[in-house]
């Protein structure tokens, strides 16, 4: 039931948009000395993979204990139950906040807030 | 099962395929919950510091490079604003970059199933490999590398990014489901056509024909990878929705089609003449009493500084969203009313509420 557009005027004047902060996608820094950002990112990074190791010992842990045994497909395998899952949560949001939350001061430590928190606003 | 000779089949989170490895699952959670902290939590003192900043230097908070880069000057003033808007980006790139990654490990096998659900219903799909793209649209939007056209695999990025992004608010697109029961319908309550612009990976259309099990159901959206993504969705789902690869200004549906039609964050994604165009466009589709409803970021009058001032202009610059600072400056409703809809609402509290929502006399 599709018909052929109709509106081929649409797309005028739009030359300006290629001039646009973010039409690009860049590589922005927000120190005075980029390597402060670069700095800032390694160790964001290193602290994802010091966290999958960290799990990753837990569910070899956890084989061991439940299996007497533990493999790679058995590790990728794996589905924690709910409670070992909610451990796992607990014990990665304290990794974060133990290692992260000097960077900011008491102050900065406030509420949150997300996209569904503003926009439909009432549920 | 294994899906290659190399990795095991990890199934999937309600709707959206799971990560290769463990590991890649395991980086990605913990690059929700840095964002949830780090990120989230701070939000509104980073927005009150950094505003004073922005005001002290006097820079523009303007969508023109000369005022970013002065935006991003008087910002470097402060190690916690300079903090922020690190963790936000660095946080960004890695999860696309762990995400591309890990999908990209088994990119034959993905293919494949698009190319085997491209051909199976319920519900109908329409692409067309030689679509031209229009320029506007090949942003990375949300610094999403290739953004929403150029990658095969980019609804599967989309799904899984946005897995991360909402940090676990929205399982089993629960999101959607509220926002397709917030949606007006006509005044006459009949929902026999629904269309969705600009629907990305189709959760919201999925969500409405649910709620709406004998309405023909429609989702557009101009990158061919978020369509076929969306149908592949839908088809597991064993949902009847139809979605096709189509420009939200320049629609192939007859004059007086479509009971509702929607457009969930499309607004802020496009320029200011595609959003006249798309809002005639529904006009235009939409029969004689149907309603147009648009959810997306409020005015910058409505004093929420995250959409305006120094967040929105950073933002705009560096999450891949280059139209949204002429977004939040416009009236969108004046917009809508000069295209001919009546608006239900127009206090800022019950447009954020309920949409910007414009019934069609």
């Amino acid at each position: 039931m599709l018909d052929e557009p109709k509106n081929q005027a649409a797309g005028d004047n739009l030359d300006y948009v290629r001039d646009l902060p973010g039409f690009e996608r860049g590589h922005p820094h927000y120190f005075k000395d980029p390597m402060i950002d670069h700095l800032l990112e390694i160790v964001m990074l290193l602290g994802g993979e010091l966290w999958t190791v960290k799990d990753r010992q837990a569910v070899t842990e956890h084989l061991l204990a439940t299996e007497g045994k533990v493999t790679p497909e058995m590790i990728e395998q794996f589905r924690p139950s709910a409670d070992m899952k909610e451990k796992l949560a607990r014990d990665r949001q304290t990794f974060v906040k133990h290692v992260y939350s000097c960077l900011y001061s008491d102050r900065a430590k406030a509420t949150k807030t997300d996209y569904f928190g503003i926009v439909g606003k009432g549920e | 099962m294994t899906l290659s000779n190399q990795f095991v089949d990890r199934g999937k989170h309600g709707n959206t395929p799971a990560m290769t490895t463990r590991a890649d699952e395991t980086f990605l959670d913990f690059v929700s919950d840095m964002r949830n902290v780090l990120m989230h939590a701070p939000n509104d003192y980073v927005e009150e510091v950094g505003t004073k900043a922005v005001e002290t230097a006097g820079a523009r908070n303007e969508q023109w490079p000369e005022c970013v880069a002065s935006v991003r000057e008087a910002l470097m003033e402060d190690g916690e604003v300079s903090t922020w808007l690190r963790v936000k980006r660095s946080l960004q790139e890695a999860y696309w970059d762990r995400i591309i990654t890990s999908y990209g490990e088994r990119e034959g096998e993905l293919m494949q199933r698009l190319e085997a659900a491209d051909k199976k219903g319920p519900g109908t799909l329409k692409w067309d490999p030689n679509f031209k793209v229009p320029e506007y649209a090949t942003v990375d939007i949300h610094i999403q590398p290739g953004g929403f056209v150029h990658h095969p695999l980019a609804g599967f990025h989309y799904d899984y990014g946005t897995r991360v992004f909402f940090g676990g608010i929205n399982a089993g697109d629960a999101q959607h489901m509220k926002m397709a029961r917030k949606t007006a319908t006509p005044k006459d309550g009949k929902v026999k056509r629904f269309l969705d612009l600009g629907t990305s990976i189709g959760q919201l259309p999925c969500q409405v024909k649910r709620l709406y099990p004998d309405a023909e159901v429609w989702g557009i959206d101009i990158g061919a990878p978020m369509v076929r993504y969306a149908h592949l969705r839908a088809v597991e789902q064993d949902l009847d929705v139809n979605f096709a690869q189509m420009a939200s200004e320049n629609l192939e549906f007859p004059d007086n089609h479509f009971d509702v039609v929607s457009a969930h964050l499309l607004f802020h994604e496009i320029p200011m003449p595609i959003i006249k165009a798309t809002i005639a466009e529904a006009f235009r589709v939409l029969r004689p009493g149907g309603v147009f409803v648009i959810w997306d970021f409020p005015s910058a009058t409505s004093g929420n500084r995250r959409f305006s001032g120094f967040m929105r202009t950073l933002d705009a610059a560096d999450n891949g969203e280059p139209y949204s600072v002429e977004f939040v400056n416009a009236d969108v409703e004046r917009l809508m009313t000069e295209a001919g809809f009546k608006l239900r609402y127009t206090s800022p509290e019950d447009i954020m509420r309920h949409g910007r929502v414009g019934d069609k006399p």
